[in-house]
């Protein structure tokens, strides 16, 4: 085969997709002469465009009017939720814990750098550090110790705000207890279950509240971990 | 017909009407893509209802200087790309996806829709969507280039290679007539070998 013809053969490919897409509607004169006397090429488009109408005529999926009501249903039903209300108090909340928990780390790493300027302080000057600051054999710091305080700290702040928030709820409504008030015979318990449903909303509001306390705390103490230098600097 | 402005005011005023309305407008284009990506009848369904819900809760956002449709359709491109990773991760329900179409016996050529339909469920994602979009929706390339997030050249090459694929599995399932399988492959073999 000469490279012409091949030449050729390629530039029928080219144009034959575009007219496929239907930025062509027709070929060039040198083409359709070239369709006319080669074979591959005018086989090659019969089976591409009898490939496109295929295409074209491919059954369609249709939906029917089961899959258009239930998508209604869900979608009206979706619409009656409101959507989710970002409570002031929570976000308050959640800003004093991350804010505590920036401070203790940022606290931590302060004394952390304090350490350490006077480790080189001890070592160049041969002056001996105050006990109380800094222990006298390096061996001992124990960043585990430090680690822990902080940790503590932070649950500890965790289960104040927790408590504040959700402590008085829990009080009033019996939140994660029996609701032995509302304790009596069945027909006036089953009267009572609507009530019953709103306090069950109202605990699942109190738990999802906590959530992102939890969250931002054990966020805090991965990123503390995370950011802790493995080995105290002793150099001079 | 309502213009899709006007229908998305009213949606978004809480007419229930034009939410049916906007439904049944977009309704099979969606459920169409979805079971040409997801190859299963149930889960397109299901990703077809997601999509309306993304929809509807997102309809305010929507710029109403661009047309809806492909903005519809590349939520529903999102969610099925979405599920295809999620199908994934659940390897007990894998085998029901699909069979190959490598296991199955020849056929006769008035079954051409079914091995179309087949030979377009084994090819890649991005072309099956091009394909879909371009050949069973009509839609134009810019809006195809939209929904997808690609360039138009990319969903030009896309269209090509799928078709070149399409018709050299077909012709591998016998679906086309030797001597046409013949030329094609001669014809393929003279541009490849240039």
């Amino acid at each position: 085969m000469s490279s012409s013809s091949a030449h050729l053969c390629e530039q029928f490919a080219e144009a034959m997709q575009r007219m496929l897409d239907g930025e062509a509607n027709s070929l060039s004169e040198p083409l359709e002469s070239h369709r006319i006397e080669c074979d591959d090429c005018r086989r090659f488009a019969e089976s591409a465009a009898n490939l496109t109408v295929a295409l074209a005529d491919l059954p369609r999926l249709e939906a029917d009017e089961v899959l258009t009501s239930r998508i209604i249903a869900a979608v009206e039903a979706d619409r009656a939720i409101p959507p989710p209300k970002r409570h002031l108090t929570r976000r308050i909340v959640t800003a004093i814990v991350v804010i505590a928990a920036s401070i203790a780390v940022l606290w931590f790493a302060g004394e952390w750098t304090s350490v350490g300027r006077t480790n080189q302080m001890v070592s160049s000057h041969s002056v001996r550090p105050p006990a109380a600051k800094v222990k006298s054999n390096p061996s001992s710091f124990d960043m585990r110790d430090n680690l822990e305080v902080v940790a503590e700290s932070i649950a500890s702040l965790t289960r104040r705000t927790a408590s504040d928030v959700i402590g008085p709820a829990r009080d009033v409504f019996g939140l994660g207890v029996e609701m032995d008030w509302l304790r009596g015979p069945a027909e006036v318990r089953d009267h009572a279950n609507p009530a019953m449903d709103s306090l069950q909303e109202l605990r699942h509001g109190a738990a999802a509240g906590f959530e992102p306390i939890a969250e931002s705390a054990r966020r805090a103490l991965a990123m503390f971990t995370r950011d802790l230098p493995t080995k105290p600097s002793t150099k001079p | 017909m309502i213009d899709d402005r006007i229908l998305v005011k009213r949606c978004l005023e809480g007419e229930a009407d034009s939410v049916r309305q906007l439904v049944e407008r977009f309704q099979t284009d969606v459920l169409g893509l979805c079971f040409r990506m997801l190859c299963h009848r149930q889960d397109a369904e299901d990703v077809t209802q997601e999509v309306f819900l993304r929809v509807f809760r997102s309809l305010g956002k929507w710029d109403s200087k661009r047309p809806l449709r492909p903005w519809i359709m590349g939520i529903a491109v999102n969610r099925c790309r979405t599920w295809v990773v999620q199908r994934s991760r659940r390897p007990e329900i894998v085998d029901y996806l699909h069979e190959t179409v490598a296991d199955r016996t020849p056929i006769d050529a008035g079954d051409l829709s079914e091995e179309i339909a087949a030979a377009i469920s084994e090819l890649r994602p991005e072309y099956r969507m091009a394909v879909n979009l371009f050949h069973e929706m009509s839609m134009p390339y810019d809006e195809i280039a939209e929904v997808l997030g690609t360039p138009v050249g990319t969903i030009k090459t896309w269209l090509h290679r799928a078709r070149s694929l399409l018709i050299a599995r077909l012709q591998k399932r016998g679906i086309m007539t030797e001597s046409a399988e013949a030329q094609t492959k001669a014809f393929v073999g003279k541009v490849q070998g240039k």
